[in-house]
């Protein structure tokens, strides 16, 4: 059985300005101990994806199902939620300094769920928060159990939210962005400490080199919905979905030597106004008239919700060198 | 000169993890009491509370005794401050006042701080409509004259310490409140609440742990900078003589009562002038420089 399992969520926010639907029905599957990654674009609906599992966003209106264990997360209770959060689900921040609470020395905050959820005495959960913060390779680990959060550097803090959600051993880790703000050096050692967990992470980035050291299975979402969903492997060697060949495209290659650098025309759609039919056919240089018509994720039979993969969609609607130019590249990495 | 021996050239074994500990930064107390204003201010004040508490006692004289052969004497050795114009002394007077003023000052701030946190702070966690009303109620409350608030209070309330520590808090929380309400919603927006509900925490374990300590700062600042408004209130409606009753002496009491005779026993007015106003520069000045350790704090 799959530790997480959704199935056609959509979260829509009600503001001054109208509807505003931040995730169009999605599917997500990960099982245990697996890595998944979930790519997108700012705005493309994927942290509001990660934070509605847990019931993080007090106004939102949800649809559909997220089934834990096979237990379905959104009929559950403020309570009940609350027993799962941190205990059976851990959650890391992006930024370590505003996601950690100023006023409260690390220790107390690593060792608070272990004293809620598994009613552990103070000393032994104290004990137990300074080897893991061994194990997560932090020094003087029995000082910085006393320290503020704005004593210590950034890779530590970093560090210090693994431990603290990681402290109950839940069996789903969301990392929403957990690297951004770290430098590269850091940002490889947390994603060792990650890879050795023996939990399944949902790994929520727009970084793509950084999702393909980690991920066994990525996602990548547009517009609030999933474009392609591959195996890391199979989605680097040949991705299917034109956004997905459009965000490899313009990944700054030093290797490949390319210059200027590629970008995709145009900006995401804004959630207020998504374009009837694909949401990507405006900036799609494979756009073709039906995909201004007709959304293909509705198109179940359709291969990598796209038009392009139709059995009736010519091989090749443009010149058949560019297309061909683009797979070769891909090829190439 | 150096010799490279090869053997300098062999592998080092080290732990390179191992650094050194980060510097510890100065606590709390010792950025406070960087600034010699600050200890100067802080000494006075525990000066002034000291005279306060056994300043009666000292100068041998009770607060009511009149002489009246002696009255509207100059400072002397038997009466260090002067006589009043009923040759009561008024060292021992302005020690009166002072705990008069001292006590007005606390218990009104004290009052002032938890109206104001209860109703700031709820105003903000429940938002919406309830936040609309709250906040619209504040807004009456301050758009009126104080000073006509609190005399009608005295009124109804009847003259006394306690009545007027009570119609001074009631007016004077509407400041307090709007300023928890803005800080309580800017951390509420804050990524650690958001963590903390993601790690488990409970509503109240939320408020205790994450929203308190961390108005906490605030709330210090203001509270500090309360006690000298309303001790500055209290002399003023003494001074207009609807404030502390004879025989009972306070600062804007004695004030009034020398107001008469102001030029030829200037000793009358000046003391308890001088002594409010030392009092609440003492209070402007420590509560500065909690602002400002508090945010030197934050910003280290």
């Amino acid at each position: 059985m799959p530790v997480l399992d959704i199935q056609q969520l959509r979260v829509s926010f009600r503001t001054k300005t109208g509807l505003l639907e931040a995730v169009r029905g999605i599917d997500l599957c990960i099982h245990p101990g697996e890595i998944v990654g979930l790519v997108g674009e700012s705005g493309s609906g994927k942290s509001a994806a990660a934070q509605v599992i847990l019931k993080l966003i007090p106004n939102a209106h949800v649809q559909g199902k997220i089934l834990f264990h096979g237990e379905d997360l959104l009929v559950k209770s403020e309570r009940e939620i609350e027993l799962i959060r941190g205990h059976q689900i851990g959650m890391m921040f992006q930024d370590s300094l505003t996601a950690l609470n100023p006023t409260m020395p690390i220790g107390e905050q690593i060792t608070e769920g272990m004293t809620k959820h598994r009613k552990l005495k103070r000393d032994v959960a104290f004990q137990k928060g300074v080897e893991m913060l061994f194990q997560l390779g932090v020094n003087y680990p029995v000082e910085r159990m006393q320290q503020y959060p704005h004593e210590l550097s950034g890779g530590i803090r970093q560090r210090i939210m693994l431990a603290i959600s990681i402290a109950c051993s839940p069996k789903l880790l969301i990392a929403d962005e957990p690297t951004t703000a770290l430098d590269v050096v850091t940002q490889a050692q947390i994603l060792q400490l990650l890879k050795h967990l023996d939990t399944s992470i949902l790994f929520i980035t727009h970084d793509l080199n950084l999702i393909s050291k980690i991920a066994d299975r990525i996602y990548v979402m547009y517009a609030g919905k999933i474009v392609e969903t591959r195996p890391t492997q199979e989605l680097f060697k040949d991705p299917k979905h034109p956004y997905t060949q459009a965000l490899f495209e313009s990944t700054p290659n030093l290797a490949k030597g390319d210059n200027p650098l590629k970008i995709i025309p145009g900006s995401p759609p804004s959630p207020y106004q998504i374009p009837k039919g694909c949401p990507f056919h405006p900036r799609c240089p494979y756009a073709m008239k039906v995909c201004a018509l007709k959304d293909p994720s509705d198109e179940l039979s359709l291969p990598n919700s796209c038009w392009k993969y139709h059995p009736q969609a010519p091989r090749d609607p443009y010149a058949a060198d560019t297309d061909q130019s683009v797979i070769e590249t891909v090829h190439m990495r | 000169m150096f010799e490279l021996h090869p053997d300098l050239f062999t592998p080092l074994k080290t732990n390179a993890t191992l650094g050194p500990l980060l510097k510890p930064q100065d606590p709390f107390w010792t950025l406070f009491f960087k600034s010699r204003l600050t200890k100067t201010c802080l000494a006075l004040l525990c000066g002034i509370i000291l005279l306060a508490l056994i300043g009666p006692f000292i100068s041998g004289h009770p607060f009511d005794q009149a002489h009246l052969p002696l009255k509207n004497s100059a400072p002397s050795w038997s009466f260090w401050f002067g006589t009043d114009d009923l040759g009561r002394d008024v060292f021992t007077r302005v020690c009166y006042g002072a705990r008069v003023s001292l006590l007005i000052g606390f218990a009104a701030a004290f009052i002032d701080l938890i109206i104001g946190v209860t109703w700031g702070a709820t105003s903000a966690f429940m938002g919406g409509f309830y936040d609309q009303i709250s906040m619209r109620l504040c807004d009456i409350l301050g758009s009126l004259p104080k000073l006509l608030v609190v005399m009608i209070l005295t009124l109804v309330l009847g003259s006394g310490l306690f009545p007027i520590i009570l119609a001074i808090a009631l007016i004077g929380w509407v400041p307090m409140a709007r300023i928890i309400r803005g800080e309580v919603l800017s951390i509420m927006q804050q990524d650690y609440i958001l963590s903390g509900i993601a790690a488990g925490a409970s509503y109240p374990r939320l408020l205790v742990h994450y929203l308190i300590p961390n108005v906490m700062s605030v709330v210090t600042v203001a509270t500090t900078m309360t006690i000298p408004k309303a001790i500055f209130l209290e002399a003023f409606l003494s001074f207009l003589g609807i404030g502390v009753q004879a025989p009972y002496a306070s600062w804007g009491t004695m004030a009034h009562e020398a107001l008469s005779g102001m030029i030829y026993y200037p000793w009358r007015l000046i003391f308890p002038a001088l002594l409010m106003s030392l009092t609440i520069l003492c209070f402007n000045v420590i509560g500065d420089a909690l602002q400002q350790t508090f945010s030197l704090q934050e910003n280290q």
